[in-house]
């Protein structure tokens, strides 16, 4: 897709950038590859970072991502067409990320070596610097002392209280939205919400 | 106010809440959990109406509720930032080797569904023909095909006993060595890999040669087992047979992955000329925009350059950032100068669609 195109696309009303995303998945339902990509491409930046925020590592962010779209690649012919296709791809990734979640749990030696590498055996990926277009850093680095503080706090959630809270806090989705990408109840969600609250209020009190 | 009084002003929902629960009203008792979605924006708007009548009356929960905005106001701050370009890059360009890797298993999978043993069975006089066909074309074309692709391809033990090649991978063999001799014009050379196995094993033929050809892939693969120069030949015999879609992924992944820059050139080389592809365009990006290696940002960027020139389309936002961002910090002149020459090419060919690739010459 051309520049020109993709900023036409930016300004497009939703109605008209659903209908043409359904175009995209009955495309890609019929076995086109470049309509796949486009879907990717359109929808993978955010599930980046839902996965980065869930995941403890780069690395396993990465995997997420990965496995998730695949997912979505084998059974694209499966979508009904009964919610949003960002619904749908979302219920992927969090069943993705919440499997890897428990995986962590229950096995924490498990983990990706990534941190323990050293510069001659790095992954070429791992030894790029972070940038981002709005790179600030005095806010960098006030954000990531608050961002350990509640990184140390969210390991006290359970893996679905840590995604309801990010879904909710980090993605700005709706509760019914949560619920129904997690597969469960707005009740069940909600109750996920409080208790993932109360364990934060309790472990980041000295700076709140 | 009283100790008490002050934990409760201070964090009347938070560990204390079921302490004092006995001391708050019914409208209190129902609070904790209203305050936490009225925080996040999930209430009704009669509900929140409520919600603020209360809390105008109560000063516990007016502090609860100050809590709960303080939180999400935190959590706000510090939380998720947008992914890198040069990770989401990075995992576009894997996402697309895995898709490659994903359709050509499908072709597989369809063609044992259809001459498997279920459908000759069903349908056993166009099985039948289809087996005389298919049979025929095998025994003509077979033994030409055979010669053609680089001889016998001799895998042999020390014992002179035949090693299935598929298995020099899975035992982990070391490479001892790899020889070729050059052969005539536009005939590929006689490649030798000698493996340190259990017992040595000799692999010999053309690069035409399967057995050869995944020898040679599991050493790119595997890179960190092998030394650079056994690398380098590696990526080097393999340069004729960058068409097929498992070297293509291997080249990728060495101008990914491989600590060697010399390497990392050989297989930016190779990959010049192949039919682009999007997994290449995301690879050719990620090596702009993060190998440390001066001159292997400088080829790569050539080879952007290159398919620009030839009608490819980097203008995604995130191309275009990636781009950009080597335009404006890369430390090499050349590479910011041709960055900026490919963002001005893609730009003039977004306005005047017809001249994609007539424009947009190199600078040097």
């Amino acid at each position: 897709m051309g520049l020109s195109a993709a900023l036409e696309t930016g300004a497009r009303p939703a109605a008209a950038k659903t209908a043409e995303e359904f175009a995209l998945i009955r495309e890609a339902q019929a076995g086109d590859r470049m309509a796949f990509e486009e879907l990717v491409r359109r929808h993978d930046r955010e599930v980046l970072r839902l996965a980065q925020s869930l995941m403890r590592t780069t690395e396993d962010a990465r995997d997420a991502y990965q496995e998730s779209f695949l997912r979505a690649y084998r059974n694209i012919a499966r979508f009904r067409f009964e919610c949003s296709f960002y619904t749908w791809l979302y219920r992927i990734v969090t069943n993705v990320c919440l499997d890897q979640m428990r995986r962590r749990m229950s096995r924490p030696e498990d983990q990706a070596p990534a941190s323990e590498r050293d510069g001659a055996e790095s992954d070429f990926f791992d030894r790029q610097p972070q940038v981002a277009a709005h790179a600030n850093p005095e806010r960098n680095l006030l954000g990531s002392e608050i961002g350990d503080h509640i990184a140390a706090a969210m390991k006290h959630l359970s893996p679905r209280e840590r995604m309801v809270f990010e879904m909710k806090h980090y993605h700005g989705l709706r509760l019914r939205a949560i619920g129904e990408m997690l597969g469960t109840t707005e009740e069940t969600v909600k109750n996920s919400l409080f208790r993932a609250t109360r364990k934060l209020r309790t472990d980041l009190a000295a700076i709140l | 106010m009283s100790g008490e009084a002050q934990l409760r002003a201070s964090d009347p929902i938070g560990a204390s809440v079921t302490r004092e629960s006995a001391e708050m009203g019914e409208a209190c008792k129902a609070m904790p959990e209203r305050l936490v979605l009225y925080a996040a924006g999930e209430l009704e708007d009669s509900e929140g109406r409520e919600v603020r009548a209360h809390t105008r009356e109560c000063a516990a929960c007016a502090a609860g509720l100050a809590g709960e905005e303080r939180l999400v106001e935190l959590v706000e701050s510090g939380g998720a930032m947008p992914p890198a370009a040069d990770l989401l890059a990075s995992c576009r360009a894997r996402l697309s080797d895995s898709l490659d890797q994903e359709e050509s298993g499908r072709i597989a999978k369809w063609l044992a569904r259809f001459f498997g043993p279920g459908n000759l069975g069903w349908r056993p006089v166009v099985s039948a023909a289809l087996l005389i066909i298919v049979g025929f074309t095998a025994g003509r074309v077979a033994p030409w095909r055979h010669m053609a692709k680089g001889g016998t391809g001799i895998v042999h033990g020390s014992a002179g006993i035949p090693v299935a090649a598929g298995n020099l991978a899975i035992q982990g063999a070391d490479v001892a060595g790899i020889t070729w001799t050059p052969a005539d014009d536009n005939v590929p050379p006689n490649v030798q890999v000698r493996l340190e196995a259990k017992e040595p094993v000799l692999v010999q033929g053309t690069v035409n040669n399967d057995q050869v050809k995944d020898v040679l892939l599991s050493i790119l693969r595997d890179s960190g087992r092998y030394r650079p120069d056994v690398r380098l030949q590696s990526v080097e015999l393999l340069k004729p047979r960058c068409g097929d879609g498992d070297v293509r992924l291997a080249m990728c992944e060495v101008l990914r992955t491989d600590r060697n820059p010399a390497v990392r050139l050989k297989a930016l080389e190779a990959l010049r000329g192949v039919h682009p592809t999007a997994g290449i365009e995301q690879t050719l990006l990620q090596t702009l925009h993060g190998d440390s290696n001066p001159g292997v940002r400088v080829e790569a960027v050539n080879s952007l350059t290159s398919l620009v020139n030839n009608g490819a389309t980097l203008a995604s936002a995130d191309d275009m950032q990636i781009l950009r961002e080597s335009m404006m910090r890369d430390p090499n002149n050349y590479v910011r100068l041709q960055s900026a020459a490919i963002i001005q090419g893609m730009q003039i060919s977004a306005r005047n669609p017809r001249q994609v690739s007539s424009h947009a010459e190199p600078q040097h």
